[in-house]
């Protein structure tokens, strides 16, 4: 019966990985744009950019599910209601984790994008535009390439610390990996086999991760060890 | 691997618009930690006592419900922004409570009970239990009891059923105080219970009033109709005495 516990909670690990990859995915939507906005010549944007960050960097995690979870929806009923509306709003809890998840480390990105983007020399800028390079062309050629570079020791970071965040879901009631070890500890009265397990889970998670980012973290940097020799 | 990720995107915002469509539905949320009255089985379905009542309301009541797994925290949020429509959890009835929430007739009378030590032949009176440990699941009607009752003990709250026997076995708490038919199905029956026992008398809602009225279904205060539909489908579990049935199954014939 033991074994059976034990497929049932790993299975859940699907649904955890699903949850950080998709997080990851919005988070670096908003980190790209984020570290854009802060680093443009436009105040408006730096000041979104900052109040984002600030907001999203100073409150913590669970504070900010629990709003997505329960209270924004609760309001926007209420607001379709006053409209005359019959729309229910209700988000899942994947929907919610995600949205939440996605936002908070955007805020996280948006720092270590925009470090990486000032680590690139302002030279090789006026180079590339030296030789007629047009704003597209220097962003895919010259920039991006050298940020990734730059971007991504906090990137793996950033990635490790998310995934563990996804435990937090299981709160508001997504059933993964963190929600099921709870169940089988509580139903066969071992929670230590079951904690471990999603321990053991997550830590295999965050191995693989950093065997994969530092081979990557290896091919993005062959220039410049080359040429540091 | 791009289109991967779409169709993860895709599965999110589907998940959130499917909740949305199907109304007709009841969802019945429970908190599958407590057995034996709510637990998941091996293969991750609900099982115990109050979810076989559900489904016998559900059926005599002609509702269609959905049971689902949810965290404790979050379920009255959930009722009251009306994520789920009604909650089957052991949920004690209290004049607190019922200023928020709507309960349906109360279908049991759950009997409270401490568990110590075969040898240490504790008295369980607040004078005899003085300057011991007492473990309690925090937020519940056992939490609210010995707070108020045992002021000279040291009482450590925990936010999981489990936790209290593992304090327990391991000789960091003297007694515990749960529900009689949780004690013996999570501890006295298995491995680590064999030197414990049942202590002092059986108490309930006649003996405190923070053991509450009795346990109920709850549901959302403006579904009066809901209402309506469960306390019927709950007499006719009653009447057709599958509600007896149900408590020699789990509680011996109680």
């Amino acid at each position: 019966m033991l074994s059976e516990y034990i497929t049932t909670v790993l299975d859940a690990g699907w649904i955890t990985l699903q949850l950080a990859v998709a997080a990851l995915l919005l988070a670096v939507v908003l980190g790209l744009l984020g570290a854009l906005c802060k680093l443009s010549n436009n105040r408006l944007l730096r000041g979104l950019a900052a109040l984002y960050t600030t907001l999203m960097r100073g409150i913590p995690d669970l504070v900010l599910m629990l709003l997505m979870f329960y209270s924004l929806p609760a309001l926007l009923n209420q607001w379709i209601g006053a409209a005359g509306g019959d729309y229910n709003v209700d988000p899942s809890p994947f929907f919610a984790g995600f949205l939440t998840l996605g936002v908070i480390f955007g805020a996280y990105m948006t720092e270590t994008f925009r470090g990486a983007l000032l680590g690139i020399p302002r030279g090789q800028l006026e180079a590339a535009q030296a030789y007629g390079l047009g704003r597209g062309k220097t962003f895919r050629s010259i920039i991006l390439p050298q940020m990734i570079r730059l971007a991504l020791p906090g990137f793996t970071n950033n990635w490790l610390v998310l995934v563990k965040a996804t435990a937090l879901v299981s709160l508001i009631g997504l059933q993964d990996i963190m929600f099921r070890a709870k169940g089988a500890a509580e139903a066969t009265a071992k929670p230590f086999t079951f904690y471990l397990l999603a321990g053991g889970f997550y830590l295999s998670i965050a191995v693989l991760s950093m065997i994969a980012l530092a081979w990557l973290g290896k091919r993005y940097s062959l220039g410049v060890r080359e040429s540091g020799r | 691997m791009k289109t991967s990720f779409k169709l993860l995107f895709a599965a999110g915002v589907l998940a959130a618009a499917g909740q949305v469509m199907a109304k007709d539905q009841i969802t019945i949320a429970t908190d599958a930690t407590f057995p034996p009255f709510e637990s998941v089985d091996a293969s991750g379905k609900l099982t115990g006592y109050d979810v076989e009542l559900a489904q016998d309301v559900c059926v005599a009541a002609k509702l269609d419900c959905n049971i689902i797994n949810a965290a404790w925290d979050g379920m009255i949020p959930g009722l009251i922004a009306r994520k789920y429509d009604a909650l089957i959890s052991q949920l004690t009835v209290t004049e607190a409570r019922r200023k928020i929430l709507a309960f349906s007739d109360i279908y049991d009378h759950p009997v409270f009970r401490f568990v110590g030590r075969k040898d240490a032949h504790l008295d369980t009176s607040p004078e005899g239990l003085k300057g011991k440990v007492i473990a309690v699941q925090t937020g519940t009607p056992m939490d609210a009891y010995v707070t108020k009752h045992y002021p000279q003990s040291t009482i450590k709250r925990y936010d999981s059923g489990s936790a209290p026997y593992l304090e327990l076995a391991a000789g960091r708490a003297d007694v515990h105080m749960s529900y009689q038919a949780q004690i013996t199905h999570s501890f006295l029956a298995g491995d680590n219970g064999k030197d414990f026992e049942l202590i002092g008398p059986q108490l309930t809602g006649k003996d405190a009033p923070e053991f509450g009225e009795g346990v109920a279904i709850a549901i959302n205060k403006s579904n009066t109709e809901l209402l309506k539909k469960i306390n019927a489908g709950l007499a006719e579990v009653r009447d057709s005495g599958k509600l007896d049935a149900l408590n020699a199954k789990y509680f011996g014939g109680k």
